[in-house]
């Protein structure tokens, strides 16, 4: 591993240094690059929860990357180091610790060729068959280590191809992952545009991970038992027509058999998958401004992994985030429609409607059912944004959620959650520099822990300060369990590029949600300092 | 003749896309016999000295397999009681394996499906005989988990010395009408064991006269000994806990086999074997015994 690093680092070196030679002949170079780093200390408290590991034994906790970038017209080069000391990051429970090169890369683009060695992020269409990508902050980094090819032989055609290893934190899986992409853009003189475009993946499991699997399959009851494949296939076609202010989207996917989890993830099965998504959109610009989106999808056994043995977010091969609404406010991104990739089917409708200039409402609504048409999620949505004056304006709503808690939270036995949360946000501009944001909601249910009232004020002193203060309180909890607050207090200190922050926070179990991606993550009490800078 | 060139390239492809998948065992799974049982001891058992398995991967065709039976047998010789080998004979090397035809001399049949399924899929599927396989392990400096046999002796030594959590008793009876040969199993626990274990149990004989090819001539009559005849459990082990039950301390599993030997085989020189053993991606073998059924 060491004398990887110090390869890696030879290497990024050298060609800065040969950059540095470049500069001098006139092909000057960009040097970029940023900084963030957070520390946690980590206060028990057993009233929520907060007793992992992280609070009896780490108590604090350091975490944090810096990436460089180098551009020029030679060669593009970009690296990442990484440090998680005793971080909660990629295992919420338990204090992780490592450090190295978390991403590096060499590009070079050459008339029509783009070429990329090293760690790879990227995505086919949607990312519906394979999306390579980082959001540290639930866990996630699947780069492919290997190599990428795109060919654009004209401005409306590229093809892509990649090859390599899915990343495991400072390693790899040992599965390969193969796959193309094509993609076409198309128009029409009566101004109708088009992109088409088709993607195929191929894993190849590696002979350790195929024993580990044999093994299991060989210890099933006789009639379950299935010889599983070494290649695995996803497929993948796609297509958006724009006619004026209509747009339509049109996706199938598919994947050929393969060892999957069963439904109660007991036991491997040998299944085909299926993924179908629709998006119809409408959007009139105008005084009185309308848009209009309806989305539709059907998943059915559309696991798709480094290896099936693999399980929550890691070795996610595709992208899948849930298409119901991604809800901001924090009673409100409570109960989330968590992707249930084996059998789900999602409608979603969403209207925006504005009126004049200052007001404008918007709707939303959707429907999750599952494995046998169960229901899994339902949400109602409405605000209303009313602009009184240049320096005010109030967001009112309301929401209202169906929550299947035993399935989408893995909580056997648990009732499913209803809730009623209005909503108001409060935006008052006091000058030019100083402003005021508040936000409340109050989540009303009889079921889960209860019945929750959230208070956020936000107060800015443009450029430099920002402070923000809130309270979230179980207001009426069931029976068994205390009042309890939630406090957050937090001050940040912007200079230019860099910004350092601390925070006290008390957090409730709950989902961790990034662009419809989700994890459940422990309760959280504790300090945390964040530092962040670009350059 | 395009349309006869597109079919043929198709036809072509088609049949590279196809693959050999891993070994499943689709025969019929253990049926509980009378006598298995698990329950707990009153005391802790004093740990047994951990036995050796040494597989060698050989065949009939094999010139140099003459040697690797004789290394392992001074092994054997050097550390009476705590050797165990099993002779495999596979199919998927042929050239080294299949049945020696010579005029007037016996060609018994050795390959077994439990023996090709240990060299395939867990051992390595050398391409060069002889070579074999000490408890199963991959050793650091090896490039593959089966070594040449001039090496076993030292990785031996150095496995004799390591604890068994479990201690293994074999227990054998034989009903000599019907040639039903009864095999009880007694595992006991005297730590507590988190890793998920295996349990092979099979059937070797020793004393089987048959050609076997030598380093210049075929020898006639050669006696074969060691030779894996039968698996009693499925290919991959007969699981004893699952990934998240921890096997504890004091712990007694007791597994009872039953087997019809078939004509042919001479009970006097037939011995059955256990290995305890773990799986997936750490296969090694943690301790193992052999026992005569007469």
């Amino acid at each position: 591993m060491k004398v990887k690093l110090l390869l890696t680092a030879s290497l990024f070196f050298s060609v800065l240094t040969y950059a540095q030679t470049e500069s001098g002949a006139g092909n000057s170079g960009t040097f970029s690059g940023s900084f963030y780093s957070n520390t946690n200390g980590f206060i028990r408290n057993t009233k929520i929860g907060a007793t992992t590991p992280l609070y009896t034994q780490a108590l604090s906790a350091v975490e944090g990357w810096f990436n460089a970038n180098y551009t020029s017209k030679m060669v593009n080069v970009s690296m990442r180091y990484d440090f998680y000391h005793n971080s909660n990051l990629l295992q919420p429970n338990e204090p992780y610790s490592n450090s190295g090169i978390g991403f590096w890369q060499i590009n070079k683009t050459a008339d029509k060729f783009d070429i990329s060695v090293g760690n790879i992020y990227d995505q086919f269409g949607s990312g519906s068959i394979f999306r390579a990508y980082w959001e540290p902050f639930i866990g996630i980094d699947n780069a492919i280590q290997g190599a990428r090819v795109i060919f654009r032989p004209n401005a409306n055609l590229t093809i892509k191809a990649i090859s390599g290893k899915q990343k495991y934190r400072f390693s790899s899986f040992e599965p390969i992952l193969k796959g193309v992409n094509i993609e076409q853009s198309l128009s029409t003189k009566n101004n109708i545009n088009a992109t088409l475009g088709a993607g195929l993946m191929n894993r190849t499991l590696d002979k350790q991970t195929m024993n580990a699997i044999a093994d299991n399959i060989n210890n099933y009851p006789l009639a379950d038992r299935f010889v599983p494949t070494y290649n695995e296939f996803a497929y993948q076609g796609y297509a958006t027509v724009y006619v004026k202010e209509i747009s339509l989207s049109l996706e199938y996917a598919g994947k050929t058999s393969e060892a999957i989890q069963n439904q109660s993830f007991t036991q491997l099965q040998n299944k085909p998958g299926q993924f179908i998504q629709g998006n119809l959109a409408w959007s009139h610009a105008g005084k009185r401004g309308i848009g209009v989106n309806l989305q539709y999808r059907k998943l059915n056994n559309f696991e798709y992994r480094i290896s099936p043995l693999e399980n929550g977010l890691t070795g996610l091969v595709n992208y899948l985030p849930s298409i119901t609404r991604q809800n901001t406010y924090r009673l409100m991104a409570r109960y989330n429609a968590v992707t249930q990739y084996n059998n789900e089917q999602t409608m979603q409708a969403d209207i925006t409607y504005t009126h004049n200039d200052k007001n404008t409402l918007q709707l939303n609504g959707s429907y999750v059912t599952g494995y046998n048409n169960v229901e899994l999620f339902h949400e109602l949505y409405f605000d209303w944004l009313h602009q009184f004056n240049d320096k005010f304006k109030m967001l009112y709503g309301i929401q209202s959620v169906m929550f299947n808690q035993s399935i989408l939270q893995g909580e056997a036995g648990a009732k499913n959650v209803y809730t009623i949360t209005p909503f108001t946000e409060i935006n008052y501009d006091i000058d030019s520099k100083r402003s005021l944001r508040i936000e409340a909601q109050y989540l009303s249910t009889k079921q889960d822990s209860g019945s929750f009232v959230n208070v956020l004020a936000d107060f800015n002193v443009a450029p430099h300060w920002s402070f923000s203060a809130g309270d979230m309180i179980n207001i009426i909890p069931n029976s068994g369990t205390d009042k309890i607050n939630y406090y957050t207090l937090f001050a940040a200190y912007t200079e230019g590029p860099s910004r350092i922050a601390l925070a006290y926070v008390k957090q409730l179990a709950g989902f961790n949600c990034n662009g419809g991606i989700c994890r459940y993550e422990p309760a959280f009490n504790g300090v945390k300092l964040t530092l962040s800078s670009t350059f | 003749m395009k349309k006869y060139l597109f079919i043929l390239v198709m036809a072509t492809l088609l049949n590279a896309c196809k693959e050999d998948g891993p070994y499943i065992d689709f025969t019929p799974t253990k049926t509980p016999q009378q006598g298995d049982t698990a329950y707990f001891a009153s005391a802790v058992a004093t740990p047994q000295q951990r036995n050796v398995l040494l597989e060698d991967i050989t065949g009939v065709r094999c010139p140099n397999c003459p040697q690797s039976h004789d290394a392992a047998k001074a092994i054997s010789n050097a550390n009476p009681g705590r050797i165990v080998i099993l002779a495999l004979h596979g199919f998927s090397n042929p050239v080294f394996t299949d049945p020696l035809i010579t005029s007037g001399f016996g060609y018994p049949e050795f390959r077994d499906s439990t023996a090709e399924y240990i060299i395939t899929q867990l051992l390595g599927n050398p391409t060069a005989l002889p070579q074999g396989a000490i408890n199963r392990k991959f050793f650091a400096s090896e490039s593959y988990r089966y070594i040449p046999y001039s090496k076993w002796s030292g990785y031996v030594n150095s496995e004799l010395v390591l604890p068994t959590p479990m201690n293994l008793d074999i227990t054998n009876s034989y009903n000599s009408s019907t040639r039903e040969v009864t095999s009880v199993v007694k595992m006991e626990c005297t730590q507590d064991v988190t890793d998920t274990m295996y349990l092979t149990v099979g059937i070797t004989e020793n004393g089987i006269l048959g050609t076997q090819k030598g380093p210049t001539d075929t020898i006639q009559n050669y006696q074969h000994n060691h030779i894996f005849r039968e698996g009693l459990t499925p290919k991959s082990g007969l699981r004893l806990n699952s990934p998240t039950i921890t096997l504890q301390s004091k712990q007694v599993i007791v597994r009872v086999f039953k087997y019809n030997l078939p004509a042919g085989w001479n009970v006097n020189n037939c011995n059955i074997v256990a290995v305890l053993h773990k799986s997936s991606s750490r296969i090694e073998a943690m301790h193992c015994a052999e026992k005569k059924i007469l």
